[in-house]
């Protein structure tokens, strides 16, 4: 198992892309604490990572808060000896026109994207450091590469931003063995920035996806989950500064005006 | 295993990270067509991959030759029945020939030839075998040289791996609507026979200094470090990912060059 032994942390794990990682890190042997802000919905993630015969705990947490980043690191610490791998996950989504963004909303956007990875990375390297190393992996967003009329100046900043970030804490920390990377995902289907599944089969954003995205299908939590576990486990030893992208060639594609292929 | 019922082919995998790749594929239940132009040191490697269980055929070839590529695809369709993986991995470089005024218009063509005209002809022959069962997924050996540049290597080299780079992209988008994913591996300094440091060397510090001092991480990668990274994007894990490019260098491209 490629996380064997290993403890890891994933944040805003009650449900989508953190679920999914939560759940195949365990699958891959890792002892998971999964945290967010609705409780029900984390105990029942940790409940089915145990009936799967994986470890699991819930904490319940605010990423945007100090202390809440700092309590879940403590507990896991308590509870399972050290940290290994921290999958700084939770984020939200924000829409509209720049000017048009009120300060509390782009400080909102902010603080739980943003932050909440400094924190992360804040508390989590002194355990990785004690451990003799570690993993942390962020969730940017393909829209921290590239903009779009979909996301707020908020989310673009806050993405573009844990790119930037990701980079400076795989220099200040590669020493101590301590690898920093992140994922920027695309079109992940049913969850992130729209969870009313409505939102897919808008006209616009069809026509979006079909002029836009070479590949034909939406991603899936899966798809994350696993380029998660690829930068948690030693598999990536030699790779820290690095943003793995994925997002059915949507960044790398000008407009297909003459459709796919 | 994570590349079960699944045919490989992987170029120069006669040493460093094409016979790491070719190892590790086959570990993972691939059928594993190695090509190179060694052909001793082909089949010592193919012997080894059948003497732990696993499949592998070695055809001899030069991937700058057109002929020699579509009989490498050839083999592995003739030999297991389809082609799902393709890892473009052969590479050159001269060291001799660092200044663009002193690199002789030989030297430019071989390196042209291998690194960037030998992946073209791996995707245009791998291709319409792909379509054929639904589908594949084709990796590109580039290097973090395909936009950071050196002093160590030939103009030729980091051309061909800004052209690798922009080809991975480009057939990442004209075949995704056919289910044939294009990905790049980028590779920093990795202990291999290209950069004289074959991989028993690699904790070696006398041989490893000059390199280690710019390395966040402290040290060489090894070959398996992009052969784990290659496995990724061949198998079904990186289902949504097409089109990009994965940096594997301890850090040295993210970071300024300042010695830490």
């Amino acid at each position: 198992m490629r996380l064997d032994g290993k403890v890891a942390i994933v944040t805003g794990s009650t449900a989508g892309i953190g679920k999914g990682a939560a759940i195949l890190f365990a699958r891959e042997g890792a002892k998971v604490v999964v945290s967010g802000r609705t409780v029900d919905a984390g105990e029942r993630v940790a409940e089915e990572i145990r009936a799967g015969g994986g470890e699991a705990m819930f904490v319940k947490a605010d990423v945007s808060l100090a202390a809440d980043v700092q309590r879940p690191v403590d507990e896991t610490v308590a509870a399972y000896g050290k940290l290994d791998v921290l999958f700084n996950n939770a984020g939200i989504g924000n829409k509209g026109l720049t000017a048009d963004e009120s300060e509390e909303s782009w400080d909102r956007c902010m603080n739980v994207n943003l932050k909440s990875v400094f924190l992360g990375i804040k508390y989590a390297v002194p355990e990785m450091i004690r451990n003799g190393g570690g993993s942390i992996v962020s969730n940017a967003s393909m829209w921290g590469i590239t903009a779009s009329h979909r996301c707020a100046g908020s989310y673009v900043a806050s993405k573009a931003a844990i790119i930037g970030l990701t980079k400076k804490a795989a220099l200040d920390y590669a020493k101590q063995k301590i690898r920093v990377n992140c994922i920027s995902p695309g079109d992940i289907g049913f969850v992130g920035m729209e969870n009313d599944q409505s939102y897919w089969t808008r006209p616009d954003i069809v026509e979006d996806f079909e002029t836009r995205q070479p590949y034909p299908h939406m991603g899936t939590p899966e798809d994350c989950a696993y380029a998660a576990l690829y930068l948690a486990s030693d598999e990536s030893a030699f790779v820290t500064g690095s943003n793995l992208v994925l997002d059915g060639g949507m960044t790398i594609a000008e407009i297909l005006a003459g459709g796919r292929g | 295993m994570r590349l079960d019922g699944k045919v490989a082919i992987v170029t120069g995998a006669t040493a460093g990270m094409g016979r790491a790749a070719a190892e590790l594929f086959a570990q993972e239940g691939a059928k594993v067509v190695l090509c190179g132009r060694r052909e001793s040191l082909g089949q010592e490697i193919v012997d080894v991959i059948r003497g732990r269980g696993g499949e592998a055929t070695f055809v001899t070839a030069d991937v700058a030759k057109a002929d020699d590529v579509k009989r490498v695809v050839d083999t592995a369709v003739r030999a297991y029945g389809k082609l799902d993986v393709l890892f473009n991995n052969a590479g050159i470089d001269y060291s001799d020939y660092v200044q663009a005024d002193r690199e002789t218009e030989e030297v430019w063509d071989h390196v042209i030839d291998v690194n960037l005209k030998g992946t073209f002809l791996g995707i245009k022959y791998a291709v319409p075998e792909m379509r054929k069962v639904g589908g594949g997924s084709i990796i590109n050996n580039s290097s973090v040289n395909d936009s950071q540049a050196g002093t160590a290597s030939t103009s030729s080299y980091h051309a061909s791996k800004g052209g690798v780079t922009a080809l991975t992209k480009k057939a990442a988008v004209v075949y995704a609507a056919d289910n044939i994913r294009v990905n790049a591996v980028n590779p920093g300094p990795i202990a291999t026979e290209m950069v004289d440091i074959p991989w028993d060397k690699l904790t070696d510090p006398d041989t490893i200094d000059t390199r280690l001092r710019l390395q966040p991480l402290r040290r060489m990668g090894h070959p398996m470090d992009v052969a784990y990274a290659a496995l990724y994007f061949a198998s079904d894990e990186s289902a949504f990912v097409t089109g990009a490019t994965l940096i594997i260098d301890g850090g040295q491209a993210a970071a300024y060059r300042d010695v830490v």
